[in-house]
């Protein structure tokens, strides 16, 4: 009895433990995270609705469904504001407006044509009337719709004598309403319609689209050539439903001061909802477990490490590639099946950050275009520094943190000068490393930095946060960063100068006022190809997706849009703005006055689709980690190789990789 | 006794050992099921991780067969990620031989053998990351042995010591010994101590010097502690982590496995059935190298 009882036991924990490990075997092949119930709806007009067929999967806990259809408004068709009369020899000004109201702004382009009159219109809408008669003006949308007006030009001017706005007299707070004017006299030739807030906290835009951020009596105004007019508008708090978006961000720096002003400045905006942002610190890893737990809130940063064909798993179908790319730069790199599920936040160039003052002061006057004349301007700037104490290095490779060599990476598309390389010719190309491949020579000139003892003394002790003081101070002459370190440089001279610059632990940097913001340069690659020609690759920062089962699709939405297009988020950063009709910042015009050619990558397609990870495992050799960049470095730093071993090894690596992914 | 009592009397007995039973059980269920649960399982889980390929993200996992040892054994990097191991492993034989020889002399009651054995086991105590950045600070550049050195007159001996080749595995071997050899100090007194003084009474009879002694009584006696503590350090030699990753981030030469495990799973392009084969490699290699060593101690 005893000795049964006994085994009983026993038998009852082997069966128990072969039970659980059985149950994380089949639970394991699928690794479902939370499985949730969705159905695709369409919502009310103006929405663009894709969909692949309804996906359900029983969600054990919640019995929310959660509309799957994108809900970025399209537009369904614009309208011209402006004078119906001009005279002759006047510019006028005409604004395109999108209907609905809350749709993408299209970029359009102006042409005019004559019944009669003539006139020039130009890019920005500004028309110019040459002789009298009739003009038909017409604003053409990327994606086809169009809309026209016809325009008088008279030989007289008849001035305005009073306008009078019209529209909605009080509105509740998050409430959107739209102002027209009318003038007298009913034909009167005027130019320009601006409209202001008055008083009161709100904002109005060009097309007389108003949006109240408290609640209380606003005064809009407009002036059309001057004369005035005013209006009240009485909105009323909101006093609805207030749902929750909890959003995902990288930037821990900001969390509580640029967030916080997002925060007020969206709920102002949009008063039913209440955002909420948590800003993960090594983002890429803990987004991507919060993906793999289920809880990674409503709107977030996507994880580079999700692959294109896994995107549809965790985030919501936004519209399909071939509307949103008019509209949108870099979306093909998030799409999947001619579906986009990210939207991006900014995009980088990559190049090399200099310091001019160090430049121009040592005797490098043109910017290299070579790595032989980069080379050469290091060495120049090592000479003239040779007795200063204070100055570190003409190169700075901060290598100790490890990400610093991974920025070299991002120049190799760029020499390439071929958008197609990186992600459709380099997983099968078998003389990725070899000499005169785009690998070859970004990482010659690392190597060839080091092996001259143009870097810093001690590489293994550099600091990152460290580095951008000294640079701004003169210190250094030049790193390897993306643009976005820019506007950070920039930033940290400015204070630096101001004196208001402090370390993490809250001792003031000396004040020196030595460091001026206009001394950040950032110059391409130095690399020109055979038939003259410099390019650089523009390519994107983080996407923003909506969470697949967010409970709030519309929050969800409207931040998501919010803080894209107008939260100045691209500005922050001093990156490429997301819409294809925004410009490009100074930083990277000034590449363009260099004569350099911007592209953008195109990814990977057919075949090549998951290629390039593949090789990288089978190689050994990840493209983004540092680990054989350190190799290269410290064999460098030894003298223990040649580059050209280096690279021969790199290249059998590589060849083994292609191999092996069949 | 009549039989009806004898018959009570082994229900009894019985329904006490079914009650003990029962104890035990209850007992040994909550940690069996801790351990089964977050060591166990997740141990299992790892070596089917290792025949698939995996990036983190993806829904399903990818049937990947043995390509990951394929992929670990063909490429020379992770090669010489085993190689490092053998700084470790030989520090971890020099730090046993040392360990014993400091146990058998502070096994002798002496005045001060007390303040010594604290000494030596004091950093035993001190936290991992506290250790490392206390020697990063020190073999930096500017740090303490830079300083002593130009101190002393030895200016020609001052280098960058965290970055030289071979050194750099050393040095960081050492920090390990110095970590851990107060641990096996007061282990190896605890069991020297423990050998009844009759027979060191006889030894000393027979005129035995000490060298004898702790050669030919001391050791036979206390082998089966010194196997137990060769696996473990063995064990942490081949695992060893915070120190490299902190002082060097495993650079300049000093990668180990687990540091390099880390950067294949968390790195770009992750791929978590590649670290798992790792992990698994590490778990095969301890128990190929603890099996050998228990065959080498055992002399019967």
């Amino acid at each position: 009895m005893r000795k049964s009882l006994t085994k009983k036991v026993i038998l009852a924990f082997i069966l128990l433990f072969f039970e659980m490990f059985s149950y994380a075997c089949n639970s394991a092949t699928t690794i479902t995270t939370l499985e949730r119930t969705t159905t695709l709806s369409t919502t009310s007009g103006g929405t663009y609705t894709t969909g692949t067929g309804t996906t359900t999967v029983t969600m054990p806990h919640t019995t929310s469904t959660s509309s799957v259809s994108p809900t970025i408004v399209q537009a369904t068709e614009i309208s011209i504001a402006g004078s119906m009369y001009v005279s002759v020899g006047t510019t006028s000004n005409y604004v395109a407006t999108v209907i609905p109201d809350n749709a993408i702004n299209l970029a359009v382009e102006w042409t005019v044509t004559s019944r009669g009159g003539e006139a020039e219109i130009d890019a920005t809408g500004a028309l110019f009337a040459i002789s009298s008669g009739g003009i038909t003006i017409r604003a053409t949308a990327t994606n086809g719709l169009f809309a026209e007006m016809n325009v008088a030009i008279l030989s007289v001017s008849i001035p305005v004598q009073s306008v009078e706005i019209s529209g909605e007299d009080s509105i509740t707070h998050g409430e959107r309403s739209s102002y027209q004017i009318s003038v007298t006299p009913e034909n009167a030739t005027y130019r320009n319609v601006v409209w202001s807030i008055e008083s009161g906290e709100a904002k109005i835009d060009s097309n007389g689209r108003f949006a109240a951020m408290t609640s209380g009596t606003i005064v809009i105004s407009v002036s059309v050539d001057g004369v005035k007019a005013t209006k009240a508008i009485e909105v009323t708090p909101y006093e609805g439903l207030i749902s929750n978006v909890k959003v995902l961000l990288n930037r821990v720096d900001l969390r509580n001061t640029v967030l916080k002003d997002y925060e007020h400045v969206f709920e102002a905006l949009y008063p039913m909802y209440n955002v909420a942002f948590e800003t993960l610190s090594d983002y890429e890893n803990n987004a991507r477990i919060r993906l793999m737990g289920g809880d990674y809130g409503d709107v977030l940063l996507i994880p580079s490490s999700v692959s294109a064909q896994n995107l549809s798993y965790y985030f919501a179908p936004l519209g399909s590639l071939e509307s949103l790319s008019l509209s949108w730069r870099y979306v093909s790199q998030k799409s999947y099946n001619g579906i986009v599920y990210g939207l991006p936040t900014y995009g980088n160039v990559n190049g090399i950050l200099y310091n001019k003052k160090v430049f121009a002061v040592a005797g490098v006057s043109a910017i290299p275009s070579s790595p032989e004349e980069f080379l050469a301007a290091m060495q120049t700037i090592k000479n003239y520094y040779a007795d200063d104490e204070d100055f570190l290095a003409p190169f700075y490779t901060n290598k100790k943190d490890g990400w610093p060599l991974d920025q070299w990476q991002g120049n190799v598309s760029s020499v390439s000068g071929d958008p197609n390389y990186y992600y459709n010719i380099l997983p099968q190309d078998r003389n990725a490393f070899s000499p005169g491949s785009p690998h070859y020579i970004v990482y010659n000139l690392l190597y060839d930095l080091v092996r001259q003892n143009l870097i810093e003394a001690d590489p293994s002790t550099t600091n990152w946060e460290l580095s951008k003081i000294e640079f701004v101070k003169g210190n250094i002459g030049a790193m390897v960063a993306g643009s976005w370190a820019v506007s950070q440089f920039v930033d940290v001279a400015t204070r630096v100068r101001d004196g208001t610059f402090y370390y993490d632990d809250g001792t003031p940097a000396e004040q020196s006022g030595l460091a001026d913001p206009d001394d950040v340069g950032y110059m391409p690659f130095p690399y020109t190809n055979s038939e003259g020609e410099v390019y650089s690759a523009h390519s994107p920062d983080f996407f923003i997706g909506i969470c697949k089962s967010t409970a709030n699709m519309p929050g969800a939405t409207d931040f998501m849009m919010w803080f894209l297009q107008e939260s100045g988020y691209y500005d922050l950063t001093g990156g490429i703005p997301p819409r294809t009709d925004m410009p490009f910042p100074d930083v990277i015009n000034a590449f363009q006055e260099l004569g350099v050619t911007l592209f953008e990558e195109i990814p990977a397609s057919g075949a090549m689709i998951g290629k390039l990870e593949l090789v990288e495992s089978f190689s050994g050799i990840v493209l983004w980690n540092p680990d054989w960049k350190n190799d290269m470095f410290e064999n460098a730093f030894y003298n223990l190789r040649t580059f050209d071993q280096i690279a021969s090894d790199l290249n059998d690596a590589w060849n083994l990789g292609i191999d092996l992914a069949g | 006794m009549s039989v009806n009592m004898k018959a009570t009397k082994i229900q009894n007995l019985s329904r006490l050992k079914a009650q003990k039973a029962l104890l035990i059980v209850a007992f040994l269920s909550v940690p069996l099921f801790l351990l089964i649960v977050f060591t166990y399982l997740p141990a299992l889980n790892m070596i089917r991780y290792s025949f698939y390929r995996w990036d983190g993200t993806a829904p399903t996992m990818q049937w990947f067969g043995l390509k990951n040892y394929q992929i670990l054994f063909s490429n020379p990097q992770y090669l010489k990620v085993m190689v490092n191991c053998l700084y470790y492993l030989v520090g971890s034989f020099v730090q046993l031989f040392l360990a014993l020889v400091i146990a058998f002399v502070l096994s002798f009651k002496f005045r001060g053998s007390n303040f010594f054995k604290g000494v030596f086991f004091f950093p035993y105590l001190l936290n991992g990351v506290a250790v490392a950045l206390m020697f990063l600070f020190f073999f930096q550049p500017e740090g303490t042995l830079n300083t002593i050195l130009r101190f002393i007159g030895a200016d020609n001996a001052i280098t960058l010591w965290l970055i030289k080749p071979v050194v750099n595995n050393i040095l960081l071997a050492s920090i390990s010994i110095w970590r851990y050899i107060g641990f096996n100090i007061v282990l190896f007194i605890a069991v020297i101590q423990s050998i009844s003084s009759e027979i060191y009474e006889a030894a000393e009879v027979d005129g035995a010097n000490r060298s004898q002694i702790l050669w030919l009584i001391v050791l036979p006696n206390i082998r089966m502690i010194v196997g137990l503590n060769l696996i473990l350090a063995v064990k942490g030699a081949i695992s060893v982590f915070e120190v490299p990753f902190l002082i060097t981030r495993g650079s300049w030469g000093t990668s180990t496995f687990v540091i390099k495990a880390l950067n294949i799973t968390f790195g770009a392009n992750p791929q978590y059935g590649l670290g798992s084969a790792f992990a698994v490699v590490l778990f095969a290699a301890i128990l190929v190298i603890t099996s050998l060593q228990k065959l080498m101690i055992r002399e019967d």
